[in-house]
């Protein structure tokens, strides 16, 4: 399978990422070639499938929940990693096409 | 053809995936953690808690639990969501294929649910704080909800009133969530498809989100369908979309295009083991689960002989339900405790914004109090007054009415003399009762409680009025 | 002698305690001067290294790849988007070292959020390789590797989701381990790849990587995939013997293209195993060409996720803008270019009609190298390999051409994917260059593979 121009375009806006035009040429010949290699994968056709596929990682049932008061919580934190903070709040830019008044 | 979606807050202590109180109200961002905000290198770790409210509402509803259900990703960009993707379940979710019946407009109405599964809700984001701009508050980032879609079978915009009531009351009923509609304890978005009568092909279907009561549910729908029958009989064809309903405005608008199409690139969650449920929990739940509200309503009205509207309205909430078969436990006649649940213990709990598991008046208390009343040692309206008293400072009925000098006054003697004294006063009145207006009665009757300080017993004070209004 | 010869015969190896062999502001000095290898993002002042116990790892000062989450030294991860960010919690492998007495040095240089394999994707430049500073330290844990080499530390904490701490072990000529998935917490290691991510130890001899790796492993409520399995003492593993041992060397790990004189290198290691007791057999992995192309797929994909957070909303670097997408995509910029073409890649491999044919794909592929594994261990104790096909490269050679950078990582991915220990062990050198051995151990594994790389270790050592 191989991308186009206006594919990469679009997984940029999915992903957020802004992408001038040199940006856009050099990544979607990039991911051309990584696609090329992983294409690769196909060839792999039918595998016999190992008794359990399900994902990597420890078998664990869901562990008691440890109610970690202390380090971890957040008070008067938020204030001093937040890029903007007022009254209490995050502040960011209204999303699009929003009401002046009332929630979403 | 209707079919809803409704995410639910479930009542659990703690969020979703981390040890945060959840808490509605609160100042902005103080029950945050690294977890449920996303900051770098934090992990989500399930609370079993949730898992067995989950559990509560799948069966409620019937349906058929999944040993293993997996967590999954669900990416998009938005400031209220926290890390860019919302934990979820997707391909396996925890349970499928229950079903609801609930009464409507056309009699007993089965509505099938598709699924029901566990997610983590967002945070909020406020646009009057701050000029120009918003602001987020991540209290509820994190908190456990449970998403329940049922299949379209709804087919008109009452009976989706309807069907949402029943599903609120079954979810307070076995106590999975408190469905507090102003806390926004319940969101509901519907689908909604208009087609020809008899046509076979399945129309378009549009999506009506942001809805937070049940009657706005049924006036967007109301006006949805009427659009799309406007639509179809003008020979056009309904498009697909989503659109918001604003409360404010009463009217639907067209979600923008870019926010609609979302590409969730859903994939299963790494960080977090799936969900495992034994047959031994499932059995432990079933088993735990209260008798369900219709089932109830009609158990009352067959074996307490009560009146639809009484059976319905006691069945509302549980924890009434409860309190009236304590009473009527404690050997008092189901008419009268209904009597009494509906009217004078409703009004006080009203009053105090209390419910029938807060309320501090217990059956015990009002079993005594009717019983005082019943042995005419207090008067009924003299008992309401108890009532308030007991809620106030507890006590025993009988104590308080000694107390305050609420014993009914049955002497014959003084309750004549009472008479006496207010037939004298009232000769015009007197008159207009001999004159036939026998309604008038019921002016004397107050006249004596007045005279009395409201001790008079009033049946007794009647009879006597009657005896003597007629001897002369 | 070369470094890597005095690393290997330093009779300082069983005295951990003061046995920091440089102190903070040598390591400032160093750094600062035109000796500097850029090792180190940020050293602690004296009030930062705040131990909090007594143990093992007493007085002994330890070095942290600047992805894992410190409170009062910053945590950039390589990164513009988190340049001066200071986390409100420390990783949980961070409290067990300063629970066990150990000072916390500094941070150190990674490619930014542990993408790439030579620590050029820094956004803060390079690190050199102490053993040639005109070539890569390997990555992406670069700057732990060189801050071992160079004497800087004895011990440092890296991360692996690819081969990130035993490729650069292997390029700087020390010790470093990746443990079995779930051995160690995540809770604080700034998220790459989830189910891939492991936190590694990097040491100057096998018994430093080992007792780093005792003292941070072990089950922890906070990482649902940590496991609540006991941990041994691996530094006892260290100079336990590999009498009887049965090592496999799997064929497809010792392709034709292998330069001669590291062949040689290789061979001349399981001779030496044998003569430290153990039996060398062939055995075969078959899925192993599938690895790279199924690593990228799922990293990616994975990657493409736990970077969507990086958004310049509640935290980290923020670019203004007029409207909230243009934040975004402005603020988002910060990333590198490594770093954009993976979630580029992993956005696009999850996108709505890819998403079978890639990632469904490269799922199943991963339970078949997984299988590969089950099956050989049913034949052998450990697997012997190279740790990278070649020692260290000039810096700038491949940073340009990311598909032969990837295939750097060839002999490493399958370890992350199959979830499965490995351990990279210096074995001689190539033109003067370091080159590395490794060992690949079954699920909890670690003390059969300690025991390989410590009798590998001894045999060199005996040499000189």
């Amino acid at each position: 399978m191989s991308i186009s121009a206006e594919d990469v375009q679009r997984i940029g806006e999915l992903a957020r990422l802004h992408l001038e035009d040199d940006e856009l040429e050099c990544l979607t010949s990039d991911l051309n070639a990584i696609l090329r290699h992983v294409d690769s994968l196909q060839d792999l056709g039918s595998t016999k499938q190992p008794e359990d596929s399900s994902q990597i990682g420890s078998k664990l049932t869901p562990v008691s929940h440890e109610h970690v008061e202390g380090p971890d919580k957040l008070h008067e934190m938020p204030a001093d990693f937040a890029p903007e903070w007022q009254e209490g709040f995050f502040i960011v830019p209204a999303p699009p096409g929003v009401y002046p008044s009332g929630d979403q | 053809m209707i079919g809803v979606e409704i995410h639910v807050r479930l009542k659990s202590e703690y969020k979703l995936f981390c040890s945060d109180r959840a808490v509605f109200g609160g100042e902005p961002n103080t029950h945050i953690c690294p977890v449920c905000i996303g900051l770098p290198g934090a992990l989500p770790v399930l609370n079993p808690e949730v898992v067995d409210l989950a559990l509560r509402t799948a069966l409620a509803f019937g349906c058929t639990i999944h040993f293993e259900s997996v967590w999954a990703r669900k990416s998009y960009f938005y400031p209220d969501l926290p890390k860019g993707y919302q934990i979820t379940q997707f391909e396996h979710p925890l349970a499928t294929k229950g079903s609801v019946t609930f009464s409507g407009s056309k009699g007993d109405t089965s509505v099938k649910i598709r699924r029901v599964h566990i997610e983590e809700d967002a945070g909020k984001l406020l646009h009057d704080r701050v000029p120009r701009a918003s602001a987020i508050d991540l209290n509820r980032a994190g908190t456990a909800l449970v998403e329940i879609v049922t299949d379209p079978d709804l087919r008109t915009a009452a009976d989706v009133r309807l069907f949402l009531g029943e599903l609120k009351q079954t979810l307070e009923y076995v106590g999975a969530s408190n469905c507090n509609m102003e806390e926004g304890d319940l969101r509901v978005d519907a689908n909604v498809s208009v087609r020809r009568f008899g046509s076979p092909g399945l129309g378009n279907k549009t999506e009506i989100k942001n809805v937070n009561s049940f009657s706005g549910v049924e006036r967007a729908l109301s006006l949805e369908i009427a659009r799309q029958t406007a639509t179809l009989e003008a020979g056009s064809v309904v498009g697909r979309q989503t659109l918001l309903w604003d409360d404010h405005r009463e009217e639907l608008r067209k979600m923008r295009s870019k926010e609609e199409s979302h590409d969730y690139r859903y994939f299963p969650e790494p960080d977090l083991s799936p969900v495992r449920v034994t047959q031994e929990q499932v059995t432990t739940v079933l088993e735990s689960l209260p008798e369900l509200p219709r089932v109830r309503c009609s158990r009352f009205k067959k074996v307490y002989e009560l009146k639809d509207y009484d059976a319905e309205v006691l069945t509302q909430s549980a924890a009434n339900a409860d309190y009236f078969e304590e009473l009527v436990g404690i050997h008092i006649d189901p008419q009268v405790a209904a009597k009494w649940v509906i009217g004078p213990l409703q009004a006080l709990m009203n009053q105090r914004r209390e419910n029938a598991q807060t309320v501090p008046v217990r059956p015990a208390q009002i079993a005594a109090l009717i019983g005082l009343i019943e042995r005419g040692v207090v008067s009924e309206s003299a008992a309401k007054s108890v009532l308030v008293i007991l809620a106030q400072e507890g006590g025993s009925p009988s104590d308080i009415i000694e107390a305050r000098g609420l014993i009914q006054e049955r002497d014959i003697g003084q309750l004549t003399s009472w008479v006496t004294g207010v037939l004298s006063k009232h000769s015009e009145e007197v008159a207009r009762y001999r004159g036939g207006e026998s309604k008038i009665l019921g002016y004397l009757i107050g006249q004596v409680m007045h005279s009395s300080g409201g001790a008079a017993d009033p049946r007794l004070a009647r009879d006597l009025l009657i005896e003597q209004l007629s001897n002369e | 002698m070369s470094l890597q010869d005095e690393v290997l015969s330093s009779s300082e190896v069983l005295d951990f305690k003061g046995s920091a062999l440089r102190s903070l502001d040598d390591i400032k000095e160093l750094e600062s001067g035109r000796e500097g290898l850029n090792a180190f993002l940020a050293v602690a002042e004296p009030e930062d290294m705040e131990p909090c116990g007594q143990g093992p790892l007493e007085g002994v000062m330890v070095a942290l790849k600047d992805n894992i989450c410190t409170k009062r030294l910053p945590t950039t991860c390589g990164s513009r988007m988190l340049k001066g960010y200071r986390s409100p919690y420390e990783a949980t492998a961070v409290q067990r070292l300063r629970q066990a007495g150990a000072l916390i040095a500094g941070k150190t240089n990674l490619d930014e959020f542990g993408m790439g394999s030579s620590t050029e994707n820094s956004a803060f430049g390079p690190t050199l390789n102490p053993v040639d500073r005109s070539l890569v330290p390997g990555g992406s844990s670069g700057g732990s590797a060189a801050a071992v080499a160079a004497g800087y530390v004895r011990m440092a904490l890296g991360s692996d989701t690819g081969g990130s701490v035993r490729q650069p072990a292997a390029f700087c000529g020390v010790v470093g381990i990746k443990p079995t998935y779930g051995r160690i917490s995540r809770y604080g290691l700034i998220a790459f790849a989830s189910s891939l991510d492991q936190i590694g130890t990097i040491g100057a001899t096998v018994l430093e990587a080992s007792l780093l790796l005792e003292v941070v492993s072990g089950h922890d409520t906070r990482d649902s995939t940590s496991a609540e399995k006991p941990v041994p003492r691996y530094r006892d593993a260290a100079v336990k013997g590999i009498e009887g041992m049965v090592v496999g060397i799997p064929t497809e790990y010792f392709p034709e293209q292998l330069d001669p004189p590291v062949r040689a290198l290789l061979d001349e290691a399981c001779e030496r195993l044998v003569a430290a007791g153990a039996e060398v057999r062939p055995v075969s992995l078959p899925h192993t060409e599938f690895a790279i192309p199924c690593y990228y797929v799922l990293a990616t994909a994975e990657a493409s996720s736990n970077l969507a957070r990086y958004d310049g909303v509640r935290f980290g670097a923020r670019l203004p803008a007029e409207g909230l997408d243009r934040m975004y995509e402005l603020t988002r910029g910060n990333f590198g270019a490594e770093v954009k073409r993976r979630i580029m890649l992993g956005t696009y491999v999850l996108s709505s009609g890819c998403y079978d044919a890639y990632y469904g794909t490269a799922q199943r592929t991963r339970a078949s190298i997984a299988h590969d594994f089950t099956a050989a261990f049913n034949e052998v104790d450990v697997l012997f390999t190279p740790t990278s096909p070649t020692p260290a490269f000039p810096l700038g050679e491949r940073v340009l051409d990311p598909v032969a950078m990837y295939l750097s990582d060839v002999f490493t991915v399958t370890a992350n994917l199959a979830g499965i220990p490995g351990l990279s062990v210096p074995i001689g050198t190539v033109g003067g260059l370091p080159l590395g051995g490794q060992l690949l151990g079954p699920w909890w594994g670690e003390s059969h593979i300690i025991a390989a790389a410590g009798a590998l270790e001894a045999s060199y050592r005996e040499d000189t």
